[in-house]
């Protein structure tokens, strides 16, 4: 009797083991349903157009696949003030999710799993660019919808950005892709709605001011790899602390080193992107001569402890840490990046350490000022996968938030509760424009000046309203105009140097060569040589490695291709 | 023939029990392990996103003269079986003491803290183990540096971009995480040893040392030949979260293996065909080596996994 019991006891507990670990093998279909019902929300979905003009609610599931869009993101994008306004007016309530691994990996991820939410935003530079290869292929193998009928019927405020801000090859070869046959896979976003719309980013590199003020070093004077070199040197023997009392580190970069390229400024060429332009030839970036003494300078930054050399592959955490508390004395980056996080954290209490923009340095050429297309060469792109499971509605919420009631109340919110029309422009109410100030984040988690403004296509900031920021127009921004009047835009527009290398014939072959992290995981493991004949042979090795591989024949193609007349206006 | 089946299946009824009690290793095995090698053949095949791996167009050898041809082909070869040589040397033994160390403990109290101890960081994952170590070594307000600069006052090191820390690190880390966890069997094979042996060999005279030399090595021997061979099948695995995070500008000419070119260059890619031959080599490789070390072991130790 008692073995019989053993028996039977040790029988049930193999048997809960075999069960709970088979548990985990549920379908997808039942896991999807159970996370409906424990969200809690209606979703009442609709499938035909009749139903969705009656408005019924439809939830849409939106993915910003941007890593770090989070940071200016909400975390109830469905009842957020914003939100509420945009289902009082379409119907559609938006759950927006945000990547935390790198956009290429989910979107692959995403298209070879096929579990694909109803609206995704993600980047798309163009050419060979991963990202925009892997939403190509996704849409010649048929996963992603035509969106041209859908705009034809629900989308007035949309059929602008198909034309408007873009560049013409990218139009042509990106946008409307000849092997998309004639097809409209992508709605680019963010593109300048006007002209006076073509954002100047101020890119390039800020030093803390009370530093340069104690130091007393003009901004402007910084015009040198010399003069940038001897300012690091006196902030290093200056003894400057961050805001806890730890000594500052004279310069370094974000997350993943981002954006320390502005340091090499003076060793490289402006707008060059694969080829650099030497003496009637085009030759690989790699393989441009200054990139010797590029490495040699950072070198010499790094072994000198003026450079952070944790910044290359630090996480983005890793990197905040060190901005918010003004541990980095020069950093490289874009004005509104550096002011959004800084507003939020080091401003707030130490506004006296405000970055603001140095030099111009000048490119290796002598120039100073940075060559622009008005039109982008490159966007985010928004698009609608196959299982999209209300198409109509999508580009309806999206046709709303495009229109200018949408636009208003994406960046301002509610006319007479956050802002009132002056002259026909939007401002901020002094109340809400104090909040703003204080905390942008409060805002945010309304859903103004959040993720929305995200799915804006055409920006028309500052044609419309005559303001990039609330409270700028009465206020200029002055850092901003100081970043600006450092760095002046000189625009050019046409086709570019990339419509001509797509063409080349062995382009597939010599991809993995030309990858810009092999380039840059070559150049950044010659710094940390141990010495500076270490450091040149670390470049030769890679040079011989691309020669192998047939990068001459490249140059020598491209050189070739661009001495052709029909290529005489192409900017390189 | 017959009779011989009708004995196996008597023997199973016999034994039903433990052989119940294998079945939940055995399904595990077959779903997670058996049904999906079936997507080795996306190492053959053009992969495309609106087909399953089977529907989408074969081709042939491409993704596999791709891979062998690549430049950073044999680099990453010579890397990952340094990683994995110096693993297997240096980390293998680690186990083997703290467990014979272990079982020389005497104090309860003591024992079990100490084991506690020693197994929790198997726990943790590794990006929190490297995110730890990063802020301990690192040479803005790391405390080694701190102490290195405040005590000896010598020059701060940034312990990640030098390439002669690179596998010091590595295989510091590697112990550190595992070396409680893979003592357990090793425990479990030394109190497995009869107490006579011990006994007897104290009234011949032997003292500690000589008792660990010709008793409990001999006899934990088995045991860690079986782990020796199952760690071979890894020599082309050196473990890629662990590497990837510790990969630096600095020591990416010693960080650069397989498994880290797999997912970057493959999956993070979305070069899925690529990352799968890669995978198949790693795989491959591993269970000849497995044959061929486990037909040595079977003929020098008479220990063999078959």
């Amino acid at each position: 009797m008692k073995k019989k019991f053993r028996q039977l006891t040790g029988l049930l507990l193999v048997m809960i083991l075999l069960v709970s670990s088979l548990s985990g093998c549920q379908t997808k279909d039942s896991k999807t349903s159970q996370d409906e019902g424990d969200s809690g929300q209606t979703q009442n979905v609709t499938a035909t157009p009749a139903d969705t003009e009656k408005n019924e609610d439809v939830t849409l599931k939106f993915l910003m696949c941007w890593n770090g869009a989070s940071s200016s993101g909400m975390s109830d994008s469905v009842n957020s003030l914003v939100a509420q306004k945009i289902k009082e007016a379409t119907g559609v309530s938006i759950e927006i999710e945000y990547i935390t691994t790198s956009e290429v990996e989910r979107l692959n991820l995403m298209f070879a799993s096929g579990n694909m939410p109803d609206i995704v935003n993600a980047p798309y530079w163009g050419g060979t660019n991963a990202e925009t290869v892997a939403i190509k292929k996704a849409a010649k193998e048929g996963l992603l919808l035509d969106l041209k009928p859908l705009i034809e019927k629900y989308g007035d405020n949309l059929k602008s950005a198909l034309t408007t801000g873009i560049a013409v090859g990218y139009k042509e070869n990106d946008i409307n892709d000849p092997e998309f046959e004639g097809k409209q896979y992508v709605l680019p976003q963010q593109a300048p709605a006007t002209n006076e719309d073509v954002l100047n980013w101020g890119g390039g590199l800020y030093c803390r001011k009370d530093i340069l003020d104690a130091l007393n070093i003009d901004p402007a004077s910084i015009t040198s790899a010399d003069a940038l070199y001897d300012l690091m040197k006196k902030i290093s023997e200056g003894g400057f602390k961050d805001i806890n009392g730890k000594d500052v580190i004279p310069a370094g970069a974000w997350g993943d080193g981002w954006d320390y390229v502005e340091f090499w400024r003076p060793f490289r060429q402006d707008r060059r992107e694969e080829f650099d332009y030497i003496d009637g030839k085009f030759v690989y970036r790699a393989n441009n001569p200054a990139v010797d003494d590029r490495v040699l300078y950072m070198r010499k930054l790094i072994t000198e402890g003026l450079f952070d050399p944790e910044c290359l592959r630090q996480s983005d955490t890793q990197g905040k840490e060190k901005m918010a508390t003004g541990r980095v004395a020069i950093i490289g980056n874009h004005y509104f990046h550096i002011r959004d996080f800084m507003n939020s954290t080091l401003y707030k209490t130490n506004p006296e350490m405000q970055y603001i923009a140095i030099g111009p340095l000048p490119w290796s050429d002598g120039k100073t000022n940075v060559v622009e297309m008005p039109d982008r060469n490159g966007t985010p792109v928004m698009f609608l996968p196959s299982t999209c499971k209300n198409p109509e509605a999508a580009i309806k919420v999206l046709n709303y938030i495009n229109s200018d009631e949408g636009q208003l109340l994406a960046y301002y919110g509610v006319e007479g509760e956050q802002y009132e029309m002056v002259d026909g422009k939007p401002r901020m109410k002094q109340e809400w424009l104090d909040k703003y100030k204080a905390n942008p984040k409060e805002l945010q988690e309304m859903g103004i000046r959040s993720t929305f403004t995200d799915m804006i296509c055409l920006d028309k900031r500052l044609s419309a309203y005559g303001e990039l920021q609330p409270g700028d127009a009465e206020n200029p921004d002055v850092w901003y105009e100081q970043a600006k009047s450092v760095r002046q835009i000189e625009f050019l527009s046409g086709y570019t140097i990339k419509d001509v290398t797509k063409n080349y014939p062995m382009k597939d072959e010599i991809s993995s060569l030309i990858d810009w992290n092999a380039y840059r995981d070559a150049t950044e493991r010659a710094y940390f040589a141990d010495s500076d004949e270490e450091a040149l042979e670390i470049l030769e090795q890679f040079r011989q490695q691309l020669r192998d591989g047939g990068i001459t024949e490249y140059e020598k193609w491209v050189t070739q291709e661009m001495q052709k007349p029909e290529y005489a206006d192409y900017i390189y | 023939m017959k009779l011989s089946k009708r004995y196996l299946l008597r023997r199973i009824w016999r034994y039903r029990a433990l052989y119940i009690f294998i079945l939940p290793a055995v399904v595990w095995y077959v779903i997670f392990c058996y049904i999906p090698m079936y997507g080795l053949a996306l190492g053959f095949k053009e992969f495309h996103f609106n087909l399953s791996i089977w529907d989408s167009p074969w081709a042939g050898m491409r993704y596999f003269n791709q891979f062998i041809n690549d430049r950073m082909f044999w680099p990453l070869l010579q890397n990952t079986v340094i990683i994995s040589v110096l693993k297997m040397v240096i980390g293998f033994p680690a186990p083997i003491i703290l467990a014979l160390m272990i079982n020389e403990v005497s104090n309860k109290y003591f024992k079990k803290t100490i084991q506690t101890v020693t197994y929790l960081p198997y726990f943790v994952s590794w990006v929190v183990c490297i995110a730890v170590l990063v802020k301990f070594i690192s040479p803005h307000d790391g405390i080694i540096n701190n102490i290195l600069v405040n005590v000896f006052h010598k020059d701060a090191v940034y312990f990640m971009g030098e390439k002669n820390w690179f596998y010091p690190l590595v295989l510091f880390t590697d112990i550190w995480k595992n070396v409680g966890w893979n003592s357990i069997v090793y425990l479990s094979a030394l109190s497995g040893i009869d107490q006579q042996l011990y006994e007897a060999a104290s009234i011949d005279g032997a003292g500690k040392w000589k008792s660990m030399l010709h008793i409990t090595l001999p006899n934990i021997m088995p045991t860690a030949c079986i782990l020796f061979l199952l760690n071979i099948g890894n020599l082309l695995k050196a473990g890629y979260e662990q590497i990837i995070l510790l990969k630096t500008p600095g020591n990416s000419a010693l960080s650069m293996i397989l498994d880290t070119q797999i997912i970057q260059q493959g999956i993070q890619q979305g070069r899925y065909e690529y990352a799968t031959v890669a995978g198949l080599f790693q795989s491959v490789i591993g269970l000849i080596l497995v044959i061929i070390v486990n037909k040595i072991t079977k003929k020098l130790a008479e220990v063999s996994l078959w």
